[in-house]
């Protein structure tokens, strides 16, 4: 009894061909295996046939022709290369680095193959390894319109009475000089794709003029990282965490929060990956001097997430995001129900040797939040809010691991609450490394 | 051991549900393999050879065989080896196929087709269970070299069955079912050895067949290398530039200059050896496990004597601590002007070294080496009179083998007392340095 395949089961990674082609390029390689069923020892035919395999997709065909070829001529530099290109392409980092090794060793190594198999080891050996601590830091300078996000117009009604807002709440443009550091640690529990991970964020700001909006701000995220695979699920992944978070605004502690979530990792296609987040937090804003009501926005925060990637070429990304959340206050005008969407793109191009490619990433977003109910004083209705923002970001890498990024962005926020009408163009120069 | 070129016949492609004498082909052999059918006499399998269904396949330890089948999946065979190929069936219309082999002794490489692709589609009966292999790449070891091991290079899912029972289960690639010698299976991260063991025994030696430079030179190497010259009987001289292989044959050192020519191949290797003599200090028996050694190749000139021989680093040796002879072997030049031979060398171990590792040097060209022991260096003094190890590296026409084995018949001199040495041994060789000239 044979066992019923279906027909995109057989490739192993993403077809480089589509539509005609791929069926062309199929045919071809069907034909070429007859062959090179007939006539085992011809190079060129095992050759050929596992370059279209690779084009196809087929690694295992394209691995299977090339370790036979192995057999014969083991000391063959650019053999043992190729297949270590094609067990990199899979994932089998174990074997990738064994085949480069052999490259290496090979009497007919020429210096490409030295070059681009050391790095080559390199990366697939960290890969085995399993432990690693990676991380980014970006420092940079912003210029923002509305930075402290005051109202545009001057007179507000309040309750049907016209106002005149002080200075000090209206729109105000500044600089900020900001530096923010991502790392994260991740420790391989040896259990076939189980990790423990620890994330760390740190965001530092300081105003050239709004010294109330001086932030440091850190996160740490920590938790399992289970692999699905036993379930089916190839390359899924369900981390569970722990939440903690700390903001000091103007050098005053403004929030502490403590939390817990999941993160569900799905791969549904080669190239493409799904992930649902939720977060449950509870919040404990600290009232100052300058926010003495803060306070008030103490309370839990549950926040679900929905993110899709595609990355449709090596060129070309689509990404996508919603969200719902609901906060809770002390008080029923600080909780609010929100949702968004946002989508993007990230374009990649001009790709040196020893640089990576610089890209070009445009993002677009639309919010709304509903309060719960009015604040008393503003109006007989709860205020709700309507926002939307588009960035773009443009990186340009200096090194392997630096690059320039370019950043501007606009944010509008309309309110039926006039106060909290605003918007907000910004420019954003920063340098930006990876380690 | 004939490796030749003989045109296949077309593999018939199977109907649905019909078994078919032909299961595949062999696609590639390099040295000994036979293949014994179902009331057939044992023949030796060549290049393009039709595998037949339950023809018992079996290698010997040099030997390298891969099989390809109609769907795409391949079985490469090690060095002693035996698979037989039970069942296999695909219709190519429907893309489907089932395979069921069964491997004894030795080391296998499985690539999946479309058999693979499918829950199933795959069954290895082996001496530890079945496995079943879901899409991908796997290595399978039962020489009894290591603990039993089933390695997931890539794929969606290896497991391992006693019975209805799973018993070893794989999902991640990078990973081993190891079963102990109790027959308990565990699952661990597949050891760097382990494949790189694997790279080793899945290549073979250059055969003449399909030769190296055809292939670079179809991968657009754009820095060719001679291919070693065949073996040749009238002592002709290769050019002085040419290279040695990682394991070089008795025919490329007979043929070819060797000017200033180095390489060195390293490895490990057990031993067991006894001991009996007069003297209580000599401990009766030792047995080395897993020590490293390796094996240099160092060339003056061709008309000189040059020497190569067992270097021992790194562990402790647990050979006689009152001093002894190590016999090394030097490559001489014959006198009649054509090709080399072998003779004894020795070193002398002095007594009063605190032996924790043994380094010996032979590339001197007076005939002596040099011994470290520990921290202290002599040079070697004294040689006994008669010492010769046997066997030391299998000296074959197809070049001082990557599996070194033989047997230890010796007698040793230490201060008057003579002591027999007899045992086994035997190890791997890899070439971490490339010949160099």
């Amino acid at each position: 009894m044979t066992v019923a395949v279906p027909a995109h089961a057989a490739s192993n990674v993403e077809p480089q061909l589509t539509g005609p082609q791929l069926a062309d390029i199929e045919a071809q390689r069907k034909a070429l295996f007859q062959k090179m069923l007939a006539e085992p020892s011809n190079v060129d035919l095992a050759l050929q046939y596992a370059e279209l395999s690779s084009q196809t997709g087929d690694l295992e065909g394209a691995i299977s022709a090339l370790e036979r070829l192995l057999i014969f001529a083991p000391q063959v530099a650019r053999l043992n290369y190729e297949l270590g290109v094609l067990y990199m392409r899979l994932g089998a980092y174990e074997q990738a680095s064994t085949d480069f090794k052999a490259a290496l060793a090979s009497p007919d190594v020429t210096d490409d193959i030295k070059t681009n198999a050391g790095k080559y080891i390199a990366i697939a050996d960290q890969q085995v390894k399993g432990d690693y601590l990676i991380g980014t830091a970006t420092a940079g300078v912003r210029y923002q319109t509305n930075a402290n996000g005051g109202a545009l117009d001057p007179f507000i009604s309040l309750n049907g009475i016209e106002y005149q807002l002080s200075a000090s709440a209206l729109a105000d443009p500044d600089y900020n000089a900001y530096m923010t550091a991502v790392i994260q640690a991740s420790h391989d529990m040896q259990n076939q794709g189980d990790r423990f991970n620890l994330d760390a964020s740190l965001y530092l700001s300081k105003y050239r003029k709004h010294s109330e909006l001086d932030t440091i701000a850190g996160q740490v995220e920590v938790g399992p990282v289970l692999a699905l695979d036993k379930y089916g699920l190839k390359g899924a992944t369900l981390q569970l965490i722990g939440i903690a978070s700390v903001v000091e605004l103007s050098a005053v502690p403004y929030l502490y929060a403590l939390g817990v979530g999941g993160v569900l990792t799905t791969v549904p296609g080669p190239g493409a990956s799904m992930q649902t987040r939720f977060e449950y937090i509870w919040e404990a804003y600290q009232a100052s001097v300058d926010r003495p009501d803060a306070d008030q926005l103490s309370g839990p925060r549950a926040r679900l997430t929905q993110t899709a990637q595609v990355q449709a070429n090596d060129y070309f990304r689509l990404y996508g995001t919603a969200y719902g959340e609901r906060k809770v206050g002390e008080v029923g005008y600080q909780s609010a129900w929100e949702a968004g969407i946002s989508a993007g793109a990230k374009i990649a191009f001009g790709a040196g040797d020893d640089v990576p490619a610089a890209s070009l990433d445009m993002q677009v977003g639309v919010t709304k939040r509903v309060y719960d109910e009015s604040d008393g004083v503003t109006l007989p209705e709860a205020r709700n809010d309507k926002s939307a923002y588009v960035q773009a970001t443009l990186d340009i890498p200096l090194t392997a691991k630096t690059s320039i990024l370019t950043i501007a962005g606009y944010r509008t926020q309309i309110s039926n609450y006039e106060i909290n009408t605003f918007d907000d163009a910004s420019l954003t120069l920063a340098l930006n490394t990876d380690f | 051991m004939r490796v030749g070129l003989i045109v296949l016949g077309a593999v018939a492609l199977m109907a649905t549900g019909a078994r078919a004498e032909t299961v595949g082909v062999a696609a590639a052999v390099n040295q000994s393999a036979t293949g014994v059918a179902p009331g057939s006499a044992m023949r030796t399998l060549t290049l393009g050879d039709q595998i037949i269904h339950d023809e018992q396949i079996v290698t010997n330890n040099q030997g390298l065989l891969q099989i390809l089948l109609a769907d795409g999946s391949s079985f490469t065979v090690g060095p002693n080896s035996s698979l037989k190929i039970d069942s296999f069936v695909y219709d190519p219309n429907a893309n489907s196929a089932k395979l069921v082999a069964t491997v004894g002794t030795g080391v296998f490489r499985f690539i999946g087709g479309v058999a693979s692709k499918a829950p199933g589609g795959v069954e290895i009966n082996t001496p530890v269970g079945t496995v079943g292999i879901r899409g991908g790449i796997s290595n399978l070891d039962f020489s009894g070299a290591k603990p039993f091991h089933i390695d997931m290079v890539y794929g969606v899912g290896v497991t391992l069955s006693s019975g209805q029972k799973i018993i070893g289960n794989l999902y991640h690639s990078g990973y081993s079912i190891v079963i102990d010698p109790n027959g308990k299976a565990g699952v661990l991260k597949t050891p760097p050895e382990w494949s790189a063991q694997f790279q080793i025994q899945m290549a073979g030696s250059n055969s003449g067949n399909v030769n190296g430079n055809k292939v670079a030179g179809a991968l657009g190497n754009t820095n060719k290398t001679k291919a070693p010259k065949e073996e040749k009987g009238d002592g002709k001289t290769a050019s002085a530039g040419d290279h040695l292989g990682p394991v070089a044959t008795w025919g490329q050192i007979n043929n070819s200059d060797l000017k200033n020519v180095t390489a060195r191949y390293d490895g490990t290797y057990s031993a067991d050896l006894t001991y009996t003599g007069p003297s209580t200090h000599v401990p009766a028996s030792s047995t080395i496990n897993n020590n490293p050694f390796a094996l240099v190749y160092s060339f003056a000139d061709r008309s000189g004597t040059t020497y190569f021989g067992l270097l021992h680093t790194g562990d402790p040796v647990p050979s006689p601590t009152n001093g002894s002879n190590v016999t090394l072997y030097q490559l001489v030049h014959n006198t009649s002007g054509h090709g080399y031979h072998l003779a004894p060398y020795q070193v002398f171990i002095p007594s009063t070294a605190s032996l924790t590792s043994i380094k010996i040097d032979v590339d001197s060209p007076a005939g002596r080496g040099f011994a470290t022991f520990g921290t202290s260096t002599t040079t070697g003094g004294a040689l006994a009179t008669t010492a010769e190890v046997n066997g030391l590296f299998l000296n074959t026409d197809a070049g001082v083998a990557q599996a070194v084995a033989g047997t230890v018949d010796t007698s040793v001199t230490i201060l008057g007392n003579t002591f027999d040495l007899n045992g086994a041994f035997a190890g791997n060789l890899t070439s971490t340095t490339p010949p160099t000239p």
